[in-house]
């Protein structure tokens, strides 16, 4: 049922990010989410954008007391208020760019060609890789502003993210899919940016949300973990170990599975998409609070009900 | 065949073959004298002779057969292959006789079983093939203490540690030689439409199982019953199977929870017909066993496969891994699940007493029971470990300990 | 076999299409090379022209522009001008035709002449300095973007004058980037000139102090001049930009009148995209990523 109301929810949220702002919605630059910015008539910004631009790491620390200061600090402000409010919904239930992942991981399913899974050594290796992007995005801006690098380098993560280009496809803009020949740098870029969108969607085709995997969204939500409305608990006591959330995730989190003793099991990677809740058939052992409310307990009865037809 | 028949059937063998016809259709008739007996049960009890004579149920047999051992190998592969499965375990304490030549501290359960395949192995139809996880030692060692009197066996070399990736994917390949096994056997290729089919029959058997469940948590299927239910799995279709347990969910369906106070778990070593000796016993001294961890009543099912990818690469997974890291056979290397099932069950249904039964010679559960009744003790549950086998002997001094066990909750 | 021919002319096209661009690079700057007129034509002009200078953003959020008022090294020098007046045009919507302006100050700095103009929203500003020499009357002109956003708008509303009616202004009637004027884009011109001074038939188009050509009216009396792109605008940063004046003159009751429009131009963002190399690189690459997939991909047998 959950997964119906994800579905559900995930495509409302496309709609209302990617074409909103023709509505004349207007929902600023500090969205956690990839609800790209190069898309035109989008109804908010990534935060990534403003973040490595001059609303962030572009900033000149010297001006912090101005109205552009006050900027950067506001945004930065609006988007933690927004993580903290919604902690990872944002990214299983509201990311444009994770929903059009999980169209690609619909179409392998209904090709029926097997889902491709990765050793738990190289799954692991693969988390640090969106601390080197998160490292890239911050460090070049700080390199531009104050070590006179090349204003080409400007918004680079932007320039390599495969949002990009893909998320324009939408509004039938395919300029992003070209190389530009301007200079070396906007040259390297482009293509770069053309060959990691052609390697994100082959990988999130055989591999349900592979770009998640990388995303450097998610530690920047998981800094705000402990102070968050929304949380991930695990009565470790109950749980039998069947392994069926580690099945189920699409972004293969072994330590809500694995866990004995924490009850906090939010994974950095975790993009509470809710599967393992729904997949998983004990009663009590995982929930999901909101402040003191429970949203979701998981039990027996959910998982049968859920599995049936 | 052929062959089989006449050497088999002949002299002891057939006089104990006899004997246990006469044990089993003992235990049938005193369980249908019972009060709380009702038609609804007659199948299962059919169902269950079935593992004696295999040739009963499957007169018109086309496909092939296959004799399980333990709860780790998966039916649904079976089911999805059209090779029809007996469950091989055995409660009767006359076939003991026909393994005389084994050691004598065997487990009991093994030592009939290795008998009743003797029957089998003489029998006119014996199964084609016998798939054996290696769980404990004893199930390791029968088929070569039947000198190799099994016609086909297929090991599962089972993994004893769990949470390791290596482990997993072996057992992952073990269930993919399985799958190759049976496709020789039948003769046809897995396909993913079977597969699926195959697991949600599963899957709805045990949803209707858990209902069962359900019904003895609330005192209203009396537990001989249940495992009766319980032992008649896998001897008969699943769909056939499934059935009947509707018939008998919508028989209690009417009925009022029963408060009943003594309500106790029995975990341990496994119980099945026609040795109903211990569950009896608990129920003259006055108790109502509410739930157990015993592999052949409430751990038959590992719980539903749920499986996002539903490729036969991935439905074999979900198969083996649900089957491998949801099982809590003793025979595992870390077992803090298996204690904390018998904690919550007994926690969340007002059960203040654990009996823990040990099967002489079962040494898994023998080995456990030590750290198990500390951590039960540690959490203020009563605990009582009764050690024994299938004869009839010492149940009145087993009864004696039950009713004082009684007094203490 | 077909598979691995139809990767290997992807390949060859692709490359093939890397060495033409660079051809073309390398061609566009030979062109610019080309155009240079003789430097003697300069001597016989004088102009006054503005040159863009600091350009950001106050601590109050509002953006501000710094134009220099140069004369070129031909023309007197400023301080001997007499009446330097500026005029500031603004609103908030290109091609709107209104000749109400207001009076800009003009600052002086180490013997230099400064305009600042600041927004304290988004705002088009179309802005005029005059000053006369003797018998001639200098006037320079421009237009561009502020993308003020502040807390307070607009430092209140300055008086209103209409601008002088002498002034041969230069009405950019139609520009596809508005905001961003580019290399390559279309730039059309009216130039509008005080009553009874006939009409103008052409101008010349000055970088970096070098006359580089001449364009003329078309049918409907317009100019039409398209900048052409630049190696070094392009090598330079997305914020890189070069001035081209465009100067006319008239002669009216013995009076000269010279106008120079300074036209700011950035690199051009869309000339150099090429979609259809971009695409064969996509696909090149979707078949790469896939044929690594499908061959390293982890598959169970069953050993």
């Amino acid at each position: 049922m959950i997964g119906r109301i994800r579905i559900v929810t995930q495509h409302l949220m496309f709609i209302f990010l990617i074409y909103g702002g023709r509505a004349g919605i207007k929902l600023g630059h500090s969205l956690p989410c990839f609800a790209c910015p190069y898309v035109s008539g989008c109804s908010g910004h990534c935060y990534l954008m403003a973040l490595q631009g001059k609303w962030g790491f572009e900033f000149a620390v010297a001006d912090l007391f101005s109205y552009e200061g006050f900027r950067v600090l506001l945004y930065f402000a609006i988007f933690i208020f927004l993580i903290i409010l919604l902690s990872k919904f944002w990214c299983g239930w509201i990311c444009p760019f994770g929903t059009f992942q999980d169209w690609l991981a619909i179409l392998r399913k209904k090709t029926g060609i097997r889902e491709s899974e990765f050793s738990w050594k190289t799954r692991d290796g693969l988390k640090k890789v969106k601390y080197v992007l998160l490292a890239f995005l911050i460090i070049i801006p700080v390199l531009i502003t104050y070590a006179g690098l090349h204003s080409d380098f400007s918004l680079p993560f932007c320039q390599i993210c495969p949002a990009k280009p893909i998320m324009p496809l939408f509004t039938g803009n395919v300029d992003h899919f070209a190389l530009d020949y301007t200079n070396v740098i906007t040259g390297t870029f482009s293509a770069l940016s053309i060959i990691i969108a052609a390697a994100i969607i082959v990988g999130s085709f055989f591999k349900d949300r592979f770009f998640c995997l990388f995303c450097p969204m998610l530690p920047l939500i998981q800094l705000f973990k402990k102070i968050s409305l929304l949380r991930f608990e695990k009565e470790a006591d109950l749980c039998s170990g069947c392994g069926n959330c580690h099945r189920m995730c699409p972004v293969d989190i072994r330590k809500v599975s694995d866990e004995r003793s924490n009850k906090a099991v939010m994974d950095e990677d975790c993009i509470l998409c809710m599967k393992c809740q729904e997949s998983c058939p004990e009663d009590n052992v995982l929930s999901l609070k909101f402040l003191k409310y429970r949203i979701f307990l998981t039990s027996r009865k959910y998982f049968i009900r859920n599995n049936r037809s | 065949m052929n062959n089989k028949s006449s050497r088999g059937k002949t002299g002891i063998t057939e006089k104990i073959f006899k004997k246990t016809i006469d044990e089993y259709d003992c235990e049938i008739e005193s369980l249908k004298k019972r009060d709380d007996y009702s038609p609804v049960f007659d199948y299962f009890l059919n169902t269950i002779k079935i593992s004696l004579f295999p040739e009963n149920g499957r007169k018109n047999r086309v496909n092939p057969l296959a004799g399980i051992l333990c709860v780790q190998a998966p039916p649904e592969i079976l089911h999805a292959l059209g090779v029809d499965s007996i469950k091989l375990c055995s409660g009767s304490i006359y076939a003991q006789r026909l393994s005389s030549d084994m050691p004598v501290l065997m487990c009991p359960v093994l030592k009939s079983l290795a008998g009743a395949l003797r029957f089998h192995n003489s029998a006119a139809v014996s199964p084609d093939c016998f798939i054996i996880p290696t769980s404990c030692d004893w199930v390791v060692k029968l088929p070569e203490m039947l000198n190799q009197e099994l016609p086909e066996v297929h090991f599962l070399e089972l993994p004893h540690i769990k949470e390791n990736e290596k482990s997993q994917s072996r057992w992952l390949e073990e269930i993919y030689g399985l799958k190759d096994r049976l496709e020789t056997l039948s003769g046809k290729k897995l396909n993913k439409r079977n597969l699926r089919d195959s697991i949600r029959k599963f899957s709805d058997a045990w949803a209707e199982f858990n209902m069962l469940i359900e019904y003895r948590r609330k005192g209203i299927l009396p537990n001989i019953w249940f495992t009766v239910i319980a032992n008649s799995f896998l001897q008969d279709d699943i769909e056939k199977w499934t059935e009947h347990i509707d018939i008998v969910l919508r028989k209690y369906k009417q009925d009022k929870n029963e408060s009943t106070d003594s309500r106790v778990f029995l975990a341990g070593s496994p119980v099945f017909f026609p040795n109903l000796k211990i569950p009896l016993l608990i129920e003259e001294a006055g108790m109502h066993i509410i739930a157990d961890d015993i592999c052949t009543c409430e751990r038959i099912f590992p719980g539903a496969v749920c499986c996002d990818d539903m490729t036969i690469h991935g439905m074999l997974k979900a198969l083996s891994e649900r089957y491998h890291k949801a099982c809590i056979c003793p025979t595992f290397t870390d077992n803090e699940r298996r204690v904390n099932n018998i904690l919550n069950t007994a926690g969340t249904n007002e059960i203040k007493g654990v009996i823990f039964h040990v099967l002489k010679g079962c040494h898994p559960y023998d080995i456990e029971s030590i750290t198990i009744e500390k951590k039960l003790k540690e959490r203020g549950f009563k605990f009582l470990r009764i050690e024994t086998d299938y004869t009839k002997e010492d149940s009145r001094n087993i009864l004696t300990r039950l009713e004082a066990f009684k007094t203490t909750l | 076999m077909k598979f691995l021919i139809e990767i290997k002319k992807c390949f060859l096209s692709l490359l093939s299409h890397f060495f033409l661009t660079a051809v073309f690079l390398f061609q566009s700057v030979i062109s610019t090379a080309e155009l240079n007129l003789p430097d003697t034509d300069i001597q016989s002009n004088s102009y006054l022209y503005f040159q863009y200078d600091a350009k950001g953003k106050e601590a109050d959020g509002s953006a501000y522009q710094v134009l220099k008022i140069r004369t070129n090294n031909t023309a007197k020098n400023l301080s001997e001008f007499d009446s330097i007046e500026a005029y500031c045009r603004k609103s908030s919507r290109p091609g709107k035709q209104d000749y109400m302006a207001y009076r800009v100050p003009v600052e002086k700095l180490n013997n230099e002449y400064y305009v600042k103009i600041k927004s304290g929203n988004y705002s088009i500003f179309d802005v005029y300095v005059s000053g006369n020499y003797k018998n001639n009357t200098y006037v320079a002109q421009t237009v561009f973007y502020l993308f003020g956003d502040g807390l307070k708008g607009s430092t209140g509303k300055p008086g209103l004058v209409k601008l002088p009616e002498y002034l041969p202004v230069f009405e950019l009637t139609e520009s596809p980037q508005n905001y961003w004027p580019q290399t390559g884009n279309e730039f059309r011109f009216l130039c509008r000139v005080p009553e009874g001074s006939g009409s103008i038939k052409q101008m010349i188009v000055i970088i970096d102090n070098k006359k580089v050509s001449r364009i003329f009216t078309d049918r409907n009396g317009k100019f039409e001049y398209i900048p052409a792109h630049d190696i070094k605008l392009n090598k330079g940063g997305t914020s890189s930009y070069k001035e081209i004046i465009l100067l006319n003159s008239i002669n009216r009751n013995g009076k000269n009148y010279t106008a120079a429009f300074n036209l700011l131009v950035h690199r051009s963002r869309t000339a150099f995209l090429n979609v259809k190399n971009g695409a064969v690189l996509f696909t090149v690459s979707i078949i790469f990523f896939t044929a690594i997939v499908l061959i390293k991909r982890r598959t169970f047998k069953y050993k």
